[in-house]
């Protein structure tokens, strides 16, 4: 149930931010690891190399458990205001940001307890 | 790296500063034994120490509980970043007026405690432990106040302490959901709700919850220069760490200044992370000195409480507040203040100009309107808030701030689903 809450937060968090730019297709997708998941998020609105380095910078992962534990438990909670990826950025173990070939942007997080290493995840984040 | 040291160098200073000025202000030997009498003073809203105790006592109380509270951050292994200067500094700013090394201990180990019953690290509640000894006046309410033995008054405080601390995070992250963030002292609000039950129950037991009036009107020199030597220890810290370029240094901050005020200030809005440490610690000293000219303006005291609010404000300034977002809500309680036809000196309007500014990520997000009608409800909330939980929560602000953010959010959150349809 834990686990199941958090899959959602999670989706819901970032289904948020990429539906603020309005976006006519947006896909995501996860995976599921014996100790931790991935997801993928596309969408097609195109973007600037400030736009990426912005998304970047607020997944950027940020070891800080004691604000992970209490104020990132408002990830996914509240959809008014603007999105915060800074709160998924507490939760996660890997990020990368990259434009597709069709327009837009896929975004894949690695998420995992604190013993995982998202290098052992079997889709790569290289691929 | 060099941005931490700079972070941690600033707070160093200001704990040494005061320990410093604590010790040599007076009789040392006074100062030290009224720093063990503070431990044994009522500290339930309002208990000015410096009006108890003066001023040597009181610093020493402050940089005491400012040390425990960097300790705990050091042992659980914490950066020093936004979130814990916040923290830090709120400490050590109620510390002036009711926080003590006897009262902050049982509720920090009762909120490490709770992390533990539930499989986490205690650091990972360690802001709500350093938040959460907002609550300290009740463990002193029930060792010294109830008129209990003292064999039974003192282990039966502490427990009730590590009890509190332990319910207090789960309190704490149903709150925050309440107001989505949207008031930055958000254990004031879960206090503010924990301290209505135990003062109901303490009536109810047939305690006596008498109001507690002890406000200062001191203006002494030394009081009137903390928040200037803050200003100027935040100051050497931005040349530092720019290794003595002065000029490029200040350029620097001031350009990260620029980007802090874009912010919301919603939290978690970690300004010394996300931003850099030299744009917050200049951000920090504008806001002191902005209030602190207010004080020094309106000849309003600076007493335990209003150095409190000064020094919380401080803190905050690295974690949520800045010129920008603060202004409009402080616009709203000054008018809310001269249409009521409030005191501006009475303790509550005064401590909610300061205190009332929790609620400045309603105006970093929504607009000066919004901010400054948060501002104006504020006011007219906070004057009943301390009555219901009897001075238990020593961010009574930040219980009326959640209140408030609470009601505006909910208007806000239904209007756009309305509108939106």
């Amino acid at each position: 149930m834990k686990r199941h809450e958090l899959y959602v937060q999670l989706i819901s968090e970032l289904a948020n931010y990429l539906l603020h730019g309005n976006p006519k297709k947006m896909v995501i997708s996860m995976h599921l690891e014996s100790d931790g998941f991935h997801i993928a998020a596309i969408d097609d609105r195109p973007r600037t190399d400030k736009d990426i380095a912005d998304i970047e910078h607020g997944l950027m992962m940020h070891k800080r458990p004691e604000l992970a534990s209490y104020y990132g438990t408002m990830v996914g909670q509240d959809l008014l205001g603007s999105s915060r990826l800074e709160l998924i950025g507490f939760q996660i173990k890997g990020v990368k940001v990259e434009r597709i070939p069709e327009g837009g942007v896929m975004i894949n997080l690695w998420i995992g307890s604190e013993d995982f290493d998202p290098a052992m995840f079997t889709i790569s984040q290289d691929s | 790296m060099q941005e931490t040291k700079t972070l941690h160098a600033f707070v160093i200073a200001v704990m040494l500063g005061l320990f410093v000025v604590g010790m040599v202000e007076g009789d040392i030997v006074q100062a030290f034994q009224g720093f063990f009498r503070l431990q044994v003073t009522p500290a339930r809203l309002v208990s000015d120490f410096i009006a108890v105790e003066g001023v040597g006592a009181t610093l020493l109380n402050v940089a005491a509980v400012g040390l425990l509270g960097y300790l705990f951050v050091i042992l659980n292994g914490l950066k020093i970043t936004g979130a814990e200067l916040a923290a830090l500094f709120t400490m050590m700013g109620f510390a002036f007026f009711g926080k003590t090394l006897f009262n902050c201990i049982p509720i920090m180990l009762g909120v490490s405690l709770s992390a533990r019953i539930v499989k986490k690290k205690p650091r990972d509640y360690a802001l709500i432990a350093m938040f959460g000894t907002a609550m300290g006046p009740l463990i002193t309410f029930i060792a010294f106040e109830l008129g209990m033995r003292r064999i039974f008054a003192l282990p039966g405080s502490f427990l009730i302490g590590i009890g509190i601390g332990i319910v207090l995070p789960p309190i704490a992250i149903a709150m925050l959901r309440l107001h989505q963030g949207y008031n930055l002292y958000n254990i004031g609000f879960s206090a503010g709700f924990v301290g209505l039950f135990t003062a109901s129950l303490s009536e109810a037991a047939g305690a006596d919850i008498l109001p507690l009036s002890m406000w200062g009107t001191a203006r002494e020199p030394v009081l009137i220069a903390i928040i200037p030597a803050i200003v100027v220890i935040a100051f050497f810290c931005i040349v530092a760490e720019n290794r003595g370029h002065i000029r490029a240094g200040f350029a620097e901050a001031f350009k990260d200044f620029r980007k802090i005020l874009t912010m919301s200030g919603r939290l978690p809005s970690d300004f010394a992370d996300s931003i850099s440490s030299k744009g917050s610690l200049l951000n920090t000293a504008i806001m002191g000195i902005l209030f602190w000219l207010g004080v020094v303006l309106l000849r309003a005291p600076l007493n335990g409480p209003v150095l409190g609010s000064l020094f919380t404000i401080v803190g905050f300034s690295f974690f949520g507040k800045h010129p920008k977002n603060v202004f409009p809500v402080v616009l709203g309680i000054v008018a809310a203040i001269v249409l009521f036809g409030k005191d501006i000196y009475a303790p509550t309007p005064l401590l909610a100009i300061m205190f009332g500014t929790a609620l400045a990520p309603l105006a970093g997000e929504f607009g000066p309107i919004v901010g400054f009608i948060a501002g104006f409800l504020h006011l007219v909330i906070v004057d009943r808030t301390g009555v219901w939980h009897g001075g238990m929560d020593l961010y009574n602000n930040g219980f009326a701030a959640g209140l408030t953010a609470t009601l505006i959010v909910s208007i806000i959150e239904w209007y756009r689903s309305v509108r939106d349809e």
